[in-house]
């Protein structure tokens, strides 16, 4: 008995678990009969078809030792850090700030900002405010308030 | 009406001004992302997809499809001259575009993947011209079971042909089904797994799904994998002239492999990168010498992309004739289509001559123009291979975040983008390929409203899938492919031999 490919297991727990989540939710649904379709059969059918797979996957993943691949957790936390900024900086100050906040945290993610990344940050605020607000007429307001 | 009625209405669509002018920045959009690593036309397509909702139904189609082909031509200049693919279906260009460029043929290998792209992606028209109004002709009779079957016939190849493990590929169908069916159930006005979130209620949005699973979960791969700015050596239009002996290597090789992309293409569910890679291993086996393969032999460029490009234009059959998305990217098409209120199928044909026809004449146009910026705008191109990828990432994040905030003024949404693009990270991690997930969200409702359908006319017997003819034929091999997918890799396992098939993409 030699170690498991970790990368596999952690992906068929990982399925499994999804599969057992998605039927705890679909339990309130009518399953119905194959005459008459409910809107829980194709849930609950996909979710045991998941189970199952997960299931296999984590049996299978004990053939073939293997590492665990490693995460990189900075560009992972930094990309999600940018978007995140996003959004709070539309809700409180509007779109130009919101550009420019997820351009300067998510150059982070590989380096520090410079000079250039400032300069992208308007540039790409400025470009993005004329097409999608002026442009296209998406109701974001260019700056706001938060006090407003 | 006849072909040359319909050729003549698709021409006077894509002439006209709007068309033109989104032709063209579609396949310079193309062309761009496909030159630069790092981002493929699934990614671009998905995060321009937002501005298309504002533009005119043809014009938005005739745009998401040049970045589509437009990418194909592009993305074998990274290939050549850094050894880098541009997107996953020119990885096999590297092989050996980039020994050329080392042996300073760099010009000759870039003008051979102009024309070869050319001849394919032209070969890949004409079939589509030819074959897609017959096929939707021929699909207009068809009945729910036959729906049923065509659809489950292209999600299960769309699992099996993907870069990685075939029953991977197959967990990701069904996870793309599952999630397909979040949102209010049409039939039953029932709300499925909205978790009282109201947004959730028409479902999650294919844009969401996107550009968080090729957007976002691409973008983290790749700054992790830190692509330096290569020093590329500017390329002299002289320098591009091939020699009478590179001209007729590469021709035959340039026909087989249309000829071989065009059939891969045209099936549903798969990718280009499957038609380079097969074109490659043909033009290897029949090879007088195949130990110059790897070396700089012309043959290995000349019919992989001609290959990938015939490809990318067949898989424009399914799409417009069966509404079955021939690839991930068209998936991504269908779902640009449905936000217009157009309806995928056999009737979009006769419904729409205009919009169909114009698509496909507009591909020619785009075609063309794709051999300017390709041939004599070549040395623009390479300079753009200079730009750091921090530039292209910064660039794409706040366009996505605007573009899905764009959809309906949600802070949800973009909350789920967050959400989708780290869990696509995870599943990437853990060697999951996203595109049949895809495939499978955009196919999954379709797939249950023809399901409830048969069901019903067949009054609950399961066997009434087997009642005609081509139904029963479609299942038989569907159950035959995942029976050959999943049976396989265990028959290697018991050889003691791990399948070991690495990288991902998308296509």
């Amino acid at each position: 008995m030699h170690r498991a490919n970790a990368r596999d297991l952690a992906a068929g727990i990982l399925v499994t678990v999804i599969g057992l989540l998605f039927l705890a939710g679909a339990m309130g649904l009518r399953f119905g009969t194959t005459r008459n379709i409910g809107p829980g059969f194709f849930p609950i059918v996909l979710s045991i078809i998941l189970i199952g797979q997960g299931i296999l996957l984590t049996a299978s993943s004990f053939k073939t030792p293997g590492d665990f691949p490693k995460i990189a957790w900075r560009p992972l936390l930094l990309v999600a850090g940018a978007i995140a900024a996003f959004i709070v900086a539309l809700l409180f100050f509007g779109a130009v700030p919101a550009v420019m906040a997820t351009v300067i945290v998510g150059s982070l993610a590989e380096g520090r900002p410079s000079f250039s990344i400032f300069a992208l940050a308007v540039f790409l605020a400025l470009a993005i405010w004329l097409t999608f607000v002026v442009g296209l007429g998406v109701p974001m307001p260019a700056l706001r308030s938060p006090f407003g | 009406m006849n072909l040359l009625d319909n050729l003549l209405l698709g021409f006077q669509t894509a002439f006209s001004l709007v068309n033109l002018t989104y032709c063209f920045f579609g396949v310079t959009i193309g062309t761009f992302i496909g030159v630069l690593p790092g981002i493929g036309p699934l990614a671009a397509v998905a995060v321009l997809m937002p501005v298309t909702f504002y533009m005119d139904p043809t014009a938005a189609l005739v745009m998401i499809a040049g970045i589509y082909y437009g990418a194909e031509y592009g993305g074998s200049t990274a290939s050549i001259l850094l050894n880098l693919p541009g997107t996953a279906s020119n990885a096999v260009t590297c092989l050996d575009g980039y020994p050329m460029a080392k042996q300073g043929r760099a010009g000759v290998a870039l003008f051979t993947t102009t024309m070869t792209s050319f001849i394919g992606g032209s070969l890949g028209i004409l079939l589509l011209i030819l074959f897609a109004p017959k096929i939707a002709d021929f699909a207009l009779s068809f009945r729910a079971t036959e729906y049923v079957a065509v659809m489950l016939l292209g999600l299960i190849a769309a699992a099996v042909v993907t870069q990685g493990s075939a029953f991977k590929g197959l967990i990701m169908v069904a996870f793309g089904l599952i999630l397909g069916t979040v949102g209010v159930d049409l039939d039953s006005g029932v709300p499925r797994y909205t978790m009282g979130i109201f947004e959730l209620r028409d479902g999650i949005s294919i844009v969401i799904i996107a550009t968080g699973l090729f957007g976002i979960s691409e973008m983290i791969f790749a700054i992790h994998g830190g692509r330096a700015a290569g020093s590329v050596q500017p390329v002299k239009l002289r320098s591009m002239l091939p020699t009478s002996k590179d001209l007729a290597a590469s021709g035959g090789p340039a026909l087989r492999g249309a000829a071989i992309g065009s059939m891969i293409g045209a099936l549903p569910g798969t990718g280009v990168t499957l038609a380079a890679f097969m074109s490659y291993a043909l033009e290897k086996r029949i090879a007088r010498d195949p130990s110059r393969f790897g070396k700089g032999a012309i043959e290995g460029i000349a019919g992989p992309e001609s290959a990938n490009n015939a490809a990318a234009q067949t898989a424009f059959i399914p799409t417009l004739s069966l509404g079955i998305p021939g690839s991930p990217t068209m998936a991504l098409l269908l779902g640009a289509m449905m936000i217009h209120g157009i309806a995928p199928g056999p009737l979009l044909m006769t419904e729409r001559p205009d919009m169909f026809w114009g698509l496909v004449a507009s591909f020619w146009i785009g075609n063309v123009l794709l051999l300017i910026l390709n041939i004599p705008l070549i040395g623009v191109w390479v300079r753009i291979l200079r730009i750091p990828y921090r530039f292209l990432y910064l660039g794409i994040l706040p366009l996505i975040c605007v573009g899905v905030f764009s959809l309906r003024g949600s802070y949800v949404d973009v909350g789920l983008v967050l959400g989708v693009g780290i869990f696509g990270y995870f599943l990437r991690l853990l060697h999951f390929e996203p595109a049949p997930l895809l495939i499978a969200f955009v196919l999954g409702p379709m797939l249950e409203e023809n399901f409830r359908r048969a069901m019903a006319l067949g009054r609950g017997d399961l066997l009434y899938f087997f009642q005609d003819p081509l139904g029963s034929v479609l299942l038989i091999s569907t159950g035959l492919i995942l029976l050959l997918a999943v049976a396989a890799p265990a028959f290697r396992w018991m050889r003691h031999k791990k399948p070991e098939r690495p990288g991902f993409g998308s296509s």
